[in-house]
């Protein structure tokens, strides 16, 4: 519950310009109007490329920019209502976070235990999350009464949408609009190519196949997939396509042609895609993101024949403010994590170096990219007036793709490899279960689809029971029994951690961990009581199994709101965020003790 | 230690890879047509030289094609101006029998053919050539082309049909470029055809000669005939063709008995003068008020690429004045999620084929006629 509220907290908090006791909270904020455009600007794009494709009626044109209108209301209101909410309760909020990083609370130990006035959490608590429900399903109502003005053919659109930033002409599917999944061009074009290959070259051309047809059957399936898995894939995938040249190189021409789209879906297990139902939480997403969108209101006005009103808001100062009020709120989502990984102030001292690293690498690439943002504007936004005018240019098409990728590989390559290097240290620091915890396994030690919303905690509660009942032996038994039990316990208790698949077998060497927990057991067992007593929870976490090896780098894609992003769990991305680096300083200047 | 690298690619490439892929290519138009067209080099499969339909020998040596209003006449190894016919030893030969550069199962809404069995498949196929020279040509890569610059597959008429009876298609069609340039392929295909039990459909722009017409008509069920534009000139100077031959055409087809819709692809700056788009529909309906009138989108093509593409509102307008005009099935066919894709009841106005794309979403035909006012509907298998 505390997890949740903190992680809800940090969605938000602080516009109220107070700010709470943060160390840093009264530096300038670090978000960039240009940033704020850009992304704005990237929304957009889709949104103009599928309102293009639906064909509005001037009448239908209206009635959305009203619905549009209605949803910025709902946003400005919530926004208001938030502001509120954070003014009357600054203080409260204040003092929890400073509570929760000071007393141990971040290590989520005992539901309450360092409040005084739980109850009255709870109140708030309940009263922050009514807010954000009351937006959610207003946004809801509103996306339902969208799809209520569409046609049933325009709402086949919606349903079958999937945006991407600048769409593929595709003639032969017009109905396609903007959409980049399920297209199979590429792959009859890879394939008519094969067909024609000389004996000699067909290895040299499958593999060049190979290069585009993997990430290909990864997107299409939005799989995130280890490099081992990639490697399987591409042997399957080679062996598949191996046969197939052979079966299209006795085919004749005809046949070929009549049949390869057929082929191509079947070698990129392409299936046929049932639009998913309007009212599906799929849908009502889509519809909120690109047909509410607030951004192109005034083009939607301005085709129903009004003029759009010249005193409204820029949409891009309301999006700075929510950008900056989600900025604002890290510190908390950071604490939230650090909460739920429990990590001890060796730990945190160790993390440090690593994070600070990227957190500069970070800055470094953040700077890069808004150079590119801030040339990208004017591409962009002759696009956009491109596009409002239903005219699309394919110069300025390309422009725009050009400088869109430019930022991706900033953000999706540089930044990635850093992070991914990054990650692989902090493998190695962190124990088996707060890695789990990290990748979002579930119990049974398969990998969720990475970027799992909520960690599962429970494996990091089980392994530190039995890691506590370790310690309570030790401190029961005699000298001379413990020194009977010690290798025993420990080993039994690496063992029970892989058994029952708390954590894959695979990823601990269990007797390597049992001697490394004996030595840790060792050196608390020379402790002095005051001492011991103090470090007790740390020691606790650090004969928790390690991994053999950095956990496998993901790739692949998931879906939200029908784009496909990069494969990455977000807690890494908040892992490696200034707001943990500060949170980290605080818990490694404390005494070893004093973070539990 | 956790790079890609492992398996062969860079993490930069592997974005790449799928940007290239996933993404559909920067030339996605490029690779839509690719689904159509030969690709790449054209592998040399000699013709099969077969004697043209329609010709006739002139003095010299020289012989004249009468299968289109350009009567092309040509002396020894002389080739006709839709490229597809020869004069070999005085003789009128055509390059392109047996020899399609494009097979493909379509959808008979993609001709448009919007009143002939609604959601039906069909099995398309054309061949390399075409007796106008649109500078606007959406399939200029195959169209605008002798048989010699396509990759053709050696494909009998007999053989094409048996391709569409394997895969259980009803409607055989001739589209893509023009069947008069393939004129002798598509004739001997659709005698075939219709002695299988399958029925044809022409897409043509109608610019053919009466007699090769008449022949044409006997063996097929449904055409779709594109009026280029509304004025000589401009038939003149961006087709290379004449108005009047097509008129005559039309009025042929439309006093044969035999399903006829008519579409005009509206170019911006060109053919989309309201006076003349009002003409059209008017001359149009006075032929028959039935007859389906599709309007088209230009998308910027072959040498008219620097202009835009035709504005909606155009389109729109076009299609109110044809309306205005008597028309009563008007359609904007290549504006998917556009209501003028839909078939509207010209009696109650209630919506009964709906359409996005190529797509059928829903039929409400009942017995050729709407399910509320029982006002017939024409067409071929409507429902």
């Amino acid at each position: 519950m505390r997890k949740t509220w903190l992680l809800s907290c940090g969605i938000v908090i602080v516009l109220a310009g107070g700010g709470f006791p943060w160390p840093g909270a009264s530096a300038p904020l670090i978000v960039s109007p240009v940033e704020v455009e850009f992304r704005q600007l990237e929304r957009d794009i889709p949104s103009l490329y599928l309102i293009n494709g639906l064909f509005l009626s001037a009448d239908q044109s209206k009635s959305l920019a009203a619905l549009q209108g209605e949803g910025k209301q709902v946003t400005d209101k919530i926004r208001l209502d938030l502001n509120q909410f954070l003014l009357n309760h600054e203080q409260e909020l204040n003092q929890w976070l400073e509570e929760t990083l000071q007393a141990g609370a971040v290590a989520g130990k005992g539901r309450g235990g360092a409040s005084k006035d739980w109850a009255q959490r709870q109140k708030v608590r309940k009263e922050w999350m009514d807010l954000l429900n009351a937006k959610g399903s207003d946004l809801d109502d509103l996306a339902g009464k969208t799809l209520a003005v569409l046609t049933p053919a325009q709402a086949d659109i919606v349903s079958r949408f999937v945006p991407c930033f600048i769409p593929p002409r595709d003639f032969r599917s017009p109905e396609r609009v903007g959409q980049a999944d399920g297209d199979t061009s590429v792959g009859e074009t890879i394939l008519s190519r094969l067909r024609e290959v000389p004996r000699e070259k067909q290895d040299q051309g499958l593999e060049r196949a190979l290069d585009i047809l993997v990430p290909c059957v990864m997107k299409n399936q939005h799989a995130a997939l280890t490099t081992e898995e990639i490697k399987k894939l591409r042997a399957n995938l080679s062996r598949d396509l191996d046969k197939m040249i052979r079966k299209i190189q006795v085919m004749n021409d005809a046949d070929f042609q009549l049949e390869k789209s057929k082929l191509v879906q079947e070698i990129l297990c392409l299936e046929e895609k049932q639009a998913p139902e309007s009212d599906s939480r799929e849908v009502l997403n889509k519809v909120k993101r690109y047909l509410l969108n607030p951004g192109i209101q005034d083009i939607l006005i301005r085709r129903s024949g009004a003029a759009p009103a010249s005193d409204s808001v820029p949409i891009i100062t309301q999006e700075l403010q929510d950008a900056a009020l989600r900025e604002r709120g890290k510190p908390f989502r950071a604490v939230g994590l650090a909460n739920e990984l429990g990590l001890t102030p060796t730990q945190a001292g160790q993390l440090l170096p690593i994070i600070r690293a990227v957190v500069e690498r970070r800055q470094r690439i953040d700077e890069q990219a808004r150079q590119i943002m801030q040339e990208a504007l004017p591409a962009y936004q002759a696009l956009v007036k491109e596009l409002a005018d239903q005219q699309p240019a394919s110069r300025t098409e390309t422009t725009a793709s050009r400088y869109h990728q430019k930022v991706k590989e900033l953000f999706e390559d540089d930044y990635m490899k850093e992070l991914l290097v990054a990650e692989g240290q902090v493998d190695l620091l962190l124990a088996t279960d707060q890695i789990a915890l990290l990748s979002g396994q579930k119990k049974n030690g398969k990998s969720k689809a990475a970027g799992s919303k909520k960690p599962n905690d429970k494996i990091t509660k089980e392994i530190r029971r039995r890691a506590t009942a370790v310690f309570d032996a030790m401190d029961k038994a005699s000298d001379a029994d413990w020194l009977k039990i010690k290798s025993d316990t420990c080993r039994r208790f690496i063992e029970s951690c892989v058994r029952n698949s708390l954590i894959d077998r695979q990823d601990v060497d269990v007797a390597a961990q049992s001697v490394r927990a004996e030595q840790v057991l060792d050196k608390a067992h020379k402790m002095v009581q005051t001492d011991y007593l103090r470090a007790r929870e740390d020691l606790i976490v650090e004969i928790c199994p390690r991994r053999n090896q950095p956990r496998p780098a993901v790739y692949g894609w998931k879906k939200s709101h029908g784009d496909p992003l990069e494969s990455l769990n977000p807690t890494t991305y908040l892992l490696f965020s200034p707001a943990m680096e500060t949170v980290l300083e605080r818990a490694a200047s404390r005494k070893p003790g004093m973070l539990r | 230690m956790k790079s890609i690298q492992q398996c062969g690619c860079s993490r930069r490439a592997f974005l790449r890879g799928c940007v290239v892929g996933g993404l559909g290519l920067a030339a996605a138009g490029v690779s839509a047509a690719e689904t159509r067209r030969p690709a790449a080099a054209p592998r040399k499969l000699a013709p099969v030289f077969h004697e043209a339909a329609f010709w006739e020998p002139v003095a010299g040596g020289r012989v004249r094609c009468l299968t289109c209003p350009n009567m092309c006449e040509c002396g020894e190894g002389g080739i006709t101006r839709c490229r597809t016919r020869v004069n070999r030893g005085g003789k009128l030969y055509t390059m392109t029998y047996s020899r399609p550069c494009v097979i493909y199962v379509d959808a008979l809404e993609k001709n448009p053919l919007y009143h002939v069995a609604p959601g039906s498949n069909a099995l398309a196929t054309a061949t390399a050539g075409c007796n106008l020279t649109c500078t606007y040509c959406q399939n200029w890569d195959i169209a605008q082309v002798g048989p010699d610059k396509t990759r053709n597959m050696d494909l009998s008429p007999d053989a094409l049909v048996g391709k569409a009876a394997e895969r259980g298609v009803k409607w055989l069609t001739f589209s893509y470029t023009e069947p008069v340039a393939y004129y002798e392929y598509a004739l001997d295909a659709a005698r075939i055809a219709r002695q299988q039990g399958l029925k044809v459909a022409v897409v043509t722009a109608g610019y053919i000669n009466p007699k090769p017409l008449e022949k044409l008509m006997e063996i097929s069920d449904a055409f779709s005939v594109t009026l280029k534009g509304y004025s000589q000139e401009f038939y003149q100077n961006v087709c290379g063709g004449n108005l009047e031959t097509v008129w005559q055409t039309l009025r042929t087809l439309a006093g044969s008995g035999k399903w006829l819709e008519v579409v005009t692809l509206i170019v911006p700056g060109m053919n989309d003068e309201e006076q003349g788009l009002r003409k059209l529909a008017r001359m149009l309906a006075q032929l028959n008020r039935d007859i389906p009138m599709h309007y088209l989108r230009f998308s910027p093509a072959y040498k008219l690429k620097h202009l835009p593409q035709t504005p909606v509102k155009t389109l729109e307008r076009a299609s109110q004045l044809a309306r205005q005009e008597g028309l009563r099935y008007v359609y904007l066919s290549n504006l998917p999620g556009h209501s003028g894709a839909h078939t509207v009841c010209p009696s109650c106005s209630r919506t009964l084929i709906e359409r996005v794309g190529f797509k059928v979403l829903r039929n409400q035909v009942k017995n050729g006629c709407c399910p509320a006012c029982r006002f017939a509907i024409p067409g071929i298998n409507l429902g």
